[in-house]
């Protein structure tokens, strides 16, 4: 009688390893973004003890705000980052900028290094100055959220 | 004009190079039609025709994107050449080369006649036609090694895809350019040719070359006519046929042209995320290192690097600058405008390769004339071949 359950029971193990994988492979980038939120908050609370969490309305207001105290040519994130962060956004050069929404572009924000040279880049391109912590966590958080 | 001869009265061209005989009006009694262009001969003329009318219209006016028919044509115009030659040996009595050869005191009197306003009659060419035909056939055999040339050496295709040098191919393409033009002179000198020619009295020009018949005056002795030798000429361009299949086998197993050589990943990366990542040979070291030393402010962004890592990716830039490039073409982009000399579209020599290029195509791609991916698809592999251009369609807007 044991002959028939072995398939089954085999058959089963090996889609309980596929979808622990896969749920595995999944979470990864939102793992990595967990990461950083934390890591930011941990510098935001360093920066400003009154630091109570990341909001995305701040993030929201933050991402389609026009300072205009960077370069003349991109007074706003939305400059190259479309102003709906579902839709994708293009360079100045022309060049297609994938959608920021973490729900269309799930490897969003999953590379610490490449997050943090971009934030270098853009806030100073667009602000004239770096982003504080509790910016940059706003951002990510409002990205994520959409 | 041609069918009726001279008017009566008028001196008439002579028959062959036997200048003694006035030549009556064609079709009385005493002149019969004999075949002067045989088949071979006629076909190889009005297929010419045809095929150099395609090579022009596709050379000069389809942009240099239909390369692929405008040197299926050319495969065709080489193998008509080739029977020239060898019919030029072994066709019947007008078509051999030797029968317009002809000496230059017949040719420099036959030019006197001419000026004052007399055509000695041949049944075959007449000096300047056959000035002409030489002329055609060679500026052609010209067109086809310098065009064989620029498609190994440009585009790596072709039996000499991997025997001709970029360098090679480069200097071919301007040949073959500045030959067309002769060509197209040519072809209307011989139109022009036959204009006057007709209008001179000769008879049946144009109608000889359809059914290959001129009159002859019987009275003359019957020129001895030889005549063609199909076995030998079949014989001949079976010859070159497989003198042409053994090169190409042989040259087939030649090892292909090297590639230019890839991007580097990271610069890759970095420099391709705004634009497309530009190939190192468009500028010269010295703009690369300007450039690397200003991100900060890069054509109005902030487009820094780590230290470490834009001092190997400037390495890896200088490495492959248009100074170091080995093509002719490539190190035509030494160039830059002094005024800005990071802007690979500003250079005189991008310029001059986009002259022909409408500037109502740069506004339809997005990004404008920097997005060379746009029109190349082959930019970011350093090849910018002719068959790899891709224009944006007027509704891709
Ligand atoms: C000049 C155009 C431009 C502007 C303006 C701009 N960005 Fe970006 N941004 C880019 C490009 C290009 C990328 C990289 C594209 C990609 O990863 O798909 C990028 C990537 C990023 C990333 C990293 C994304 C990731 O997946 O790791 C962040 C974070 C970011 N931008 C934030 C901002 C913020 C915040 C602003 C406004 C202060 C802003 N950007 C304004 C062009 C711009
Ligand atoms: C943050 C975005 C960004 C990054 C990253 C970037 N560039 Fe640019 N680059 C631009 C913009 C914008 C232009 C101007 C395009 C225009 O005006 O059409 C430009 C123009 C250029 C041009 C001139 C193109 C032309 O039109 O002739 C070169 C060359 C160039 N970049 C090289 C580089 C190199 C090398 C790197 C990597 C170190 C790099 N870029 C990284 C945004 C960027
Ligand atoms: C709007 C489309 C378009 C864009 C964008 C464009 N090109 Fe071209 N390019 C052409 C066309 C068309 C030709 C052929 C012109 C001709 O000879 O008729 C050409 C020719 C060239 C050639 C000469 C090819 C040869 O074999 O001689 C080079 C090199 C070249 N382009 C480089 C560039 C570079 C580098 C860029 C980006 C900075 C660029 N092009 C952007 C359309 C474009």
């Amino acid at each position: 009688m044991t002959r028939p359950t072995t398939p089954v029971a085999a058959g089963l193990a090996v889609l309980a390893v596929f979808l622990s994988f896969s749920s595995r492979a999944a979470d990864a980038p939102s793992d990595a973004r967990g990461a950083l939120l934390a890591a930011l908050a941990v510098e935001a609370k360093a920066a400003d003890p009154a630091f109570s969490g990341f909001s995305a309305e701040r993030g929201a207001a933050f991402f389609a705000n026009k300072f205009a105290t960077g370069k003349p040519d991109t007074p706003s994130c939305t400059s190259c980052h479309s102003t709906d962060p579902r839709q994708p956004g293009q360079t100045r050069a022309g060049k297609a900028i994938a959608a920021m929404a973490v729900s269309v572009t799930a490897n969003r924000f999953s590379d610490p290094e490449k997050v943090a040279k971009w934030f270098e880049r853009n806030c100073n391109g667009v602000i004239g100055r770096t982003c504080s912590a509790g910016e940059k966590g706003d951002f990510l958080t409002f990205m994520s959220s959409r | 004009m041609s069918q009726h001869g001279a008017p009566p009265g008028q001196e008439a061209p002579k028959c062959g190079l036997d200048s003694g005989t006035p030549r009556p009006p064609p079709h009385d009694e005493n002149h019969h039609l004999i075949r002067v262009w045989d088949l071979g001969l006629r076909l190889f003329h009005w297929s010419l025709v045809a095929i150099v009318a395609f090579m022009i219209i596709s050379g000069f006016f389809l942009y240099k994107t239909s390369l692929a028919l405008h040197a299926a044509a050319g495969y065709a115009v080489m193998a008509l050449l080739t029977f020239r030659v060898v019919w030029g040996v072994f066709g019947s009595e007008f078509s051999r080369f030797r029968s317009f050869l002809f000496p230059v005191g017949h040719s420099a009197a036959y030019l006197r006649d001419l000026v004052r306003g007399r055509q000695d009659h041949h049944l075959g060419h007449t000096p300047l036609a056959a000035l002409m035909v030489f002329a055609l056939l060679a500026t052609l055999t010209a067109l086809s090694v310098s065009g064989v040339v620029a498609l190994g050496g440009e585009e790596q295709e072709g039996p000499l895809g991997r025997l001709a040098g970029m360098a090679a191919g480069d200097e071919a393409a301007i040949l073959h350019a500045l030959l067309a033009w002769g060509l197209v002179g040519l072809v209307a000198a011989h139109l022009m040719g036959v204009a006057v020619s007709s209008r001179l009295g000769e008879p049946r020009l144009v109608r000889a070359m359809l059914d290959g018949l001129k009159p002859a005056s019987r009275g003359a002795a019957p020129p001895a006519l030889r005549p063609g030798q199909p076995g030998r000429a079949l014989a001949a361009l079976l010859l070159c046929a497989a003198a042409v299949a053994a090169f190409l086998l042989w040259s087939g197993r030649l090892p292909p042209v090297p590639a230019p050589p890839a991007l580097d990943p990271s610069y890759r990366g970095e420099c391709g995320a705004c634009h497309c990542a530009y190939y190192p040979s468009l500028l010269p070291a010295a703009s690369w290192h300007t450039m690397m030393a200003g991100l900060t402010d890069h054509f109005g962004e902030d487009a820094r690097l780590d230290p470490p890592q834009a001092a190997a990716i400037e390495a890896w830039l200088l490495a492959h600058a248009a100074d170091a490039a080995e093509s002719g073409s490539a190190r035509r982009f030494l160039e830059v405008n002094p005024a800005k000399p990071l802007q690979i579209t500003a250079a005189p020599p991008w310029l001059e390769r986009h002259g022909r290029v409408e500037a109502g195509v740069f506004k339809r791609v997005k990004g404008g004339a920097g997005n060379c991916t746009a029109c190349h698809g082959d930019a970011e592999r350093g090849r910018f071949s002719y068959r790899k251009i891709q224009l944006p369609s007027e509704h891709a807007q």
